[in-house]
């Protein structure tokens, strides 16, 4: 064989896959902020799902991404080159882990129950309002909501329209008040409940 | 090698009071009590009349031990890596004929480097590493440094690739007892570098190691006891060896430095939490035994003096400190062991819960060494985050509540429930004790909201043994040590396996 100094390589390769998972990441700014586990054994994981404690079953997903490196690619695949070449990975790779995350997404709200569909329609300030009173929203100690909503950027503009309406209109304002005031007391019923009774 | 021959080993010498010329004591299939005494290398005339003292011991003097009590009609062997030369198997013959003539009918029998060889292939054979993984992970045990802790997933990986598993073939009986005999074999060649450095630690995570590997062939075949038992207890004896050893050290070094003082401060907590758990297991084990001890009363004042200097680096610590409260409480002090609990809980909760802004406490797949370096920044690759979830929590919150601590498990109950409790379920028995398991499941629970203290306390004393494998729930004893070896394995049957052992007593 031709000298491969494949103990050094192992090392960069490391490296390599220690900035690619970061890079993933931080494609999608929703996994960005998830929490991560990782599973050191075993092939399944049994989980409890909240409110009912209901116990559900996965194992893993393979995502994979093709990577085509041309011979006359390797020679100069160092610093910038190489940088960018991790970047189309990353890219793909990240796509791949989003589909799959939003697929789990949505078949979890199906069994819950809290999926909604608009069936077409172009996103309205009540299908909006529906939507939060639907989730289950925390807040900080200040009362400010902490619960995070996900819109593809296609529908950015759309989504100010809405949020505009509803600061605009008194009536969809109160509701909006009103949600938020419900969620808040749920919220808070909930924390109390985070206690040792008889 | 005896072992995979049959005979049931009785005794191995430590030097002690019973030695009296004989290095190790079995009784053979058949019933007779043999005893062999053996020699390195060549013996010539020279090395004869050096030893000659020694061989009349053997061949004189009766066999006093508590497992047989006297017995003065056995077989004694000598034994050798090398040859005896012509004129030595002329002075042994010699020696017979007068023995026989002062009326001792011990005749001496010897063996030799070639008969050796032919007996140590026919029994071993079949189990020593021949793929070429399997050697280059034997020879990269066998040249580790001793100094260094052991590498307990490579041994695992040696035992697994040698080892017969149903994966693989199915072999009969006799087999089986051969490869746990050729288990104890490798484990002896591989923990020799830290024998030789005396660093006991290593030697006894080896010995534990082996043992449970033992009890896996034992799950995977269901092969009855009395063929793998005698290479199994050849594994406790030299763990329970390594272990007084190391109490041992403790006493002669009071300071518990080791090594280069300069750097000695980033591991020296782990040194004594690693220290103090080992020594309370030994206690707790000898409790679960009903084995008087007179360590006792050392071992508690080593727990009490040092505990204070003792720290977590991580949740595979949590066994250690576990055994410690066991023992704590177990010498009517409960108060300092529980206590000791309460600060893991919120420790790991503290770091660990949804709140928490590092990466957590890492969890108990971690080793001290891995844990330490990545606190240090020395494992600056690795992004592993521990945050919201923690593999010891609810096993601590289950000792809590056998013992009543109602009030502190109620304060600590809002940080708990913003985590989620994982344990690790083997799907078989034999798959528990694998070092890495792969065909099992993660469970992943949540704490109540609310909670119910009586149910909380029903569930704790209401935890069975189902699930464990059967051969550790025979064996309380060795659960002490393997809950330390495989702090993966660490789970509330686990544990109340253990307390249920040293509090029956």
């Amino acid at each position: 064989m031709l000298p491969d100094f494949s103990e050094l390589k192992a090392e960069i390769a490391k490296l390599i896959d220690a900035k690619l998972r970061a890079s993933i990441r931080s494609k999608n700014p929703v996994m960005a902020e998830m929490r991560r586990y990782t599973q050191h054994e075993g092939r399944k994981l049994r989980y409890e799902q909240m409110p009912d404690y209901n116990k559900a079953e996965s194992e893993f997903e393979a995502i994979s991404t093709k990577v085509l490196i041309e011979f006359s690619e390797v020679p100069n695949l160092v610093g910038l080159n190489l940088e960018k070449k991790l970047n189309e990975i990353a890219d793909s790779a990240a796509s791949g882990v989003s589909k799959s995350m939003y697929r789990k997404i949505d078949d979890s709200c199906e069994k819950a129950g809290t999926a909604m569909h608009a069936n077409g329609q172009p996103m309205s300030p009540e299908m909006m309002l529906e939507m939060m009173d639907r989730v289950e929203m925390s807040f900080d100690h200040s009362g400010n909501p902490t619960t995070t909503f996900v819109f593809h950027p296609n529908m950015l503009s759309s989504f100010k329209q809405v949020t505009e309406k509803i600061d605009n209109d008194p009536e969809l304002h109160q509701r909006h008040t009103e949600i938020l005031r419900r969620q808040r007391e749920a919220w808070a019923t909930r924390e109390s409940n985070r206690k040792l009774v008889d | 090698m005896l072992a995979a021959e049959g005979e049931t080993v009785l005794y191995i010498s430590s030097h002690g009071p019973f030695e009296k010329g004989k290095d190790i004591i079995t009784r053979a299939p058949n019933g007779e009590i043999r005893a062999y005494q053996l020699k390195a290398n060549d013996v010539g005339l020279a090395e004869w009349r050096a030893i000659y003292g020694e061989i009349t011991n053997l061949v004189e003097l009766a066999i006093e031990h508590p497992s047989i009590g006297k017995v003065t009609k056995f077989t004694p062997y000598l034994v050798t890596n090398g040859e005896l030369t012509d004129p030595v198997l002329e002075q042994v013959r010699v020696a017979n004929v007068s023995w026989e003539g002062r009326g001792i009918s011990n005749e001496l029998r010897v063996v030799q480097k070639g008969e050796l060889l032919d007996r140590f292939h026919s029994s071993h054979g079949a189990y020593l590493p021949r793929e070429l993984s399997d050697f280059r992970t034997f020879l990269e045990l066998l040249l580790r440094d001793g100094a260094f802790v052991a590498d307990k997933p490579k041994a695992a990986q040696l035992l697994e690739g040698i080892l017969p598993s149903v994966a693989k073939k199915t072999p009969g009986t006799l087999d089986i007892g051969r490869a746990a005999a050729s288990a104890v074999l490798l484990t002896g060649y591989i923990s020799r570098s830290a024998q030789s450095a005396e660093n006991h630690w290593t030697v006894f995570e080896y010995w534990v190691i082996a043992a449970s590997y033992i009890l896996r062939l034992a799950e995977d075949y269901e092969v009855p006891e009395k063929y793998w038992s005698p290479s199994f207890e050849l594994c406790e004896l030299s763990a329970e060896r390594a272990l007084e050893s190391l109490i041992a050290d403790c006493e002669a070094n009071p300071h518990l430095v080791q090594g280069n003082p300069l750097v000695d401060g980033s591991v020296y907590g782990a040194r004594v939490t690693v220290l103090t758990g080992l020594l309370a297991a030994s206690a707790v084990r000898k409790r679960t035994l009903r084995l008087d001890s007179t360590d006792n009363e050392s071992i508690l004042s080593f727990i009490l003096k040092h505990l204070r200097n003792a720290n977590m680096w991580g949740e595979s610590a949590v066994p250690y400190f576990a055994m410690v409260a066991l023992e704590l409480h177990c010498r009517c002090r409960p108060a300092i062991g529980e206590s000791l609990l309460i600060q893991l809980v919120r420790e790991i909760t503290a770091q660990n819960g949804q709140a928490a802004k590092g990466r957590g406490v890492p969890n108990v797949y971690y080793s001290p060494e891995q844990a330490i370096r990545l606190s240090s920044g020395l494992d600056f690759l690795n992004d592993e985050s521990f945050v919201g979830h923690s593999y010891c929590v609810e096993t601590l919150v289950d000792i809590l509540a056998r013992r009543w601590r109602r009030q502190a498990i109620a304060s600590m109950w809002f940080s708990i429930t913003r985590m989620s409790l994982a344990t690790y379920v083997p799907a078989s028995h034999a798959e528990w004790y694998r070092w890495q398991s792969s065909d099992g499941a993660l469970e992943s629970n949540l704490a109540r909201e609310p909670q119910s203290w009586a149910e909380l306390r029903e569930a704790a004393e209401s935890v069975n043994f189902q699930g464990l494998p059967p051969t550790i729930v025979a064996r309380p004893q060795f659960a002490t040590w393997f809950m330390l070896v495989y702090p993966q394995r660490f789970s509330r049957q686990l544990m109340k396996l253990i307390e249920t052992a040293a509090l029956s007593n």
